[in-house]
């Protein structure tokens, strides 16, 4: 194992380095360097990493290995969250961006688990579930930010595609407290996460409850997506394949080893994503959550294909 | 070891289990068997204290009264079910279950030798995914071993199990029960249920049609209750056969 976590940080020091000084140019490199391009890897980094610990989280407790908060609706709920919450606490309501982001992925959630029967949660009904719930409520994230925001349409870009190009200390700093909390509240809670791996009919009979147990991981994603969407909109698809590659890399389902290493590979297949969009079309700037849905998505259909092998088989 | 008491069961449509009473003491191996819907699975989720639907009535297990509020933890060392259908979808090594089921347990020692009684050895690194339905009973009844309830509940467990492995989990719940535990089978297979249990409890329509020895419990008359529809003959051996 200690060969895997060398070549993870080996990927996360390369994505360091990648993001930090890819392009860049000498002549304003300290200025860059220190007001754009830290906070903006930082908040790579921590809003990758904190994808890629929810999307375990997800897979494993709903026993859906497409399961991501991209593909169950949890980040467009979260981003429809986040643009209401920030409307009314402009207008001195209770609410703010970061808390309306997590109410708002925790209804997404809830409701998703609400819509399915206990045997529909597995399968492709799920993720069908929940493109379905996504589309919708980005649906009304567009009609909402159409109506409400004279500058609607490059806000609706920024929570549709996801965008890191806001990143300051001050939006950063939250998310890596956050997410690292998270990481060791996962790493404790690794033992009742293993419970999962074998479908919610096993979880109590190693002696974990699989309500509050589920409750519990449901509100930290919601919190973590609520913070990650909030601060850099909706990312796809770094939920969806972390977990699969450790897995694989590593060799191991047991959580208390997948989630330091989601949390590290996270943020630094994010921190390269978002150098390849702020360097494949110079000097115009992709959204980073373009390149992410281009890679992602075939992934996607791989793991796809490999769940539908092993019901045929 | 397992005392029911007037255990009821139902939904706002249907009573699936009523009044349903029986005792087995230590050293049991009780076999539960019944037509399709008779309320055998609903009765074992029941006593395993995870049927979401809950129950009236009293259930004990070596003295502790189950229900789904008891703390899992404490409830999975009285009692253990298992079923039939297996899955997992995360390349979870089988090591890595039996690891898991001795961390439940909280001690690691007899693991080796129960993964060598049951031939798993050599299965620790194998991905439990890619294990056929049989292999998957097979480890998931090693994992039960290992975490060694006072009484292990099997649900159709062994449907799909191959016929050495079949005489070997035979002759291992017979040791269990041998040395103190309880092994409650169900299953639709009447004749091995009746060689290989001590008691057997007949169930149609969620009610309890016959509770006993086997030798008392396993005649023509109890099984006409419960088919009432079907040409049963029992042989001078006790074998049962039906005439389609």
């Amino acid at each position: 194992m200690g060969r895997v976590y060398f070549w993870v940080s080996v990927a996360w020091v390369s994505g360091v380095l990648l993001s930090l000084f890819f392009g860049l140019d000498p002549d304003q490199a300290g200025l860059i360097l220190t007001e754009l391009r830290l906070p903006r890897l930082l908040l790579a980094l921590s809003v990758g990493g904190a994808l890629a610990i929810s999307g375990l989280v997800l897979q494993t407790t709903l026993g859906n290995p497409l399961a991501e908060p991209y593909t169950l609706g949890v980040a467009s709920g979260a981003a429809l969250g986040a643009a209401l919450g920030s409307s009314w606490d402009g207008a001195g309501g209770a609410l703010s961006l970061e808390s309306g982001a997590t109410l708002g992925a925790s209804v997404a959630i809830l409701l998703l688990l609400r819509g399915l029967r206990k045997r529909s949660r597995s399968g492709d009904s799920m993720i069908l579930g929940g493109v379905m719930l996504s589309l919708l409520l980005a649906g009304f994230l567009s009609l909402w930010m159409g109506l409400a925001d004279p500058s609607g349409v490059r806000s609706i870009q920024f929570w549709l595609l996801g965008d890191l190009g806001r990143a300051t200390y001050r939006t950063a700093v939250p998310v890596l407290a956050l997410g690292l909390v998270g990481m060791v509240y996962f790493i404790s809670a690794s033992a009742k996460l293993d419970a999962f791996l074998f479908g919610e009919a096993e979880v109590e009979g190693f002696g974990v409850s699989l309500e509050k147990s589920r409750r519990m991981f449901v509100l930290w994603v919601s919190v973590l997506v609520g913070f990650c969407v909030s601060s850099a909109g909706m990312i796809g698809f770094v939920g969806l394949a972390a977990p699969h590659v450790l897995r694989r890399v590593a060799g191991t389902a047991l959580h208390r080893h997948l989630v330091p290493l989601c949390w590290i590979f996270g943020g630094a297949v994010l921190a390269v994503g978002d150098a390849l969009a702020r360097g494949i079309a110079r000097p115009k700037e992709i959204p980073v959550g373009a390149v992410m849905v281009v890679v992602g998505v075939p992934v996607f259909f791989w793991i796809h294909a490999r769940m539908r092998g092993r019901v045929e088989s | 070891m397992i005392h029911l008491n007037g255990v009821t069961v139902s939904t706002q449509n249907r009573v699936l289990l009523s009044q349903i009473g029986f005792h087995a003491p230590q050293g049991t191996v009780l076999g539960v068997y019944g037509p399709n819907g008779a309320g055998k699975s609903t009765l074992l989720r029941a006593m395993a204290g995870v049927l979401d639907l809950g129950h009236s009535g009293r259930i004990e297990i070596d003295g502790l009264e189950i229900s789904p509020r008891i703390d899992p933890s404490e409830r999975c060392r009285k009692i253990l079910r298992l079923g039939s259908d297996f899955h997992s979808s995360f390349g979870v090594r089988v090591g890595e279950l039996f690891e898991l089921a001795a961390r439940t347990r909280g001690r690691s020692e007899g693991v080796a030798s129960v993964l060598e009684r049951l031939g798993l050895t050599g299965w620790v690194s194998r991905d439990f995914g890619d294990l056929s339905d049989g292999q998957k009973q097979w480890v998931m009844f090693g994992r039960a071993l290992i975490q060694d309830p006072k009484v292990l509940v099997l649900d159709e467990t062994f449907s799909k199990l191959d016929l050495d492995r079949l005489a070997a989990a035979k002759v291992l719940i017979r040791e269990r029960a041998d040395t103190g535990g309880v092994v409650v089978i169900a299953s639709h297979d009447l004749n091995r249920l009746a060689t290989w249990s001590d008691r057997l409890l007949l169930l149609a329509s969620g009610r309890t049609v016959a509770e006993g020895p086997v030798g008392e419990v396993f005649n023509g008359e109890n099984l006409k209750k419960m088919y009432p529809e079907s040409d049963l003959e029992i042989d001078p051996e006790g074998r049962m056969s039906v005439r389609y």
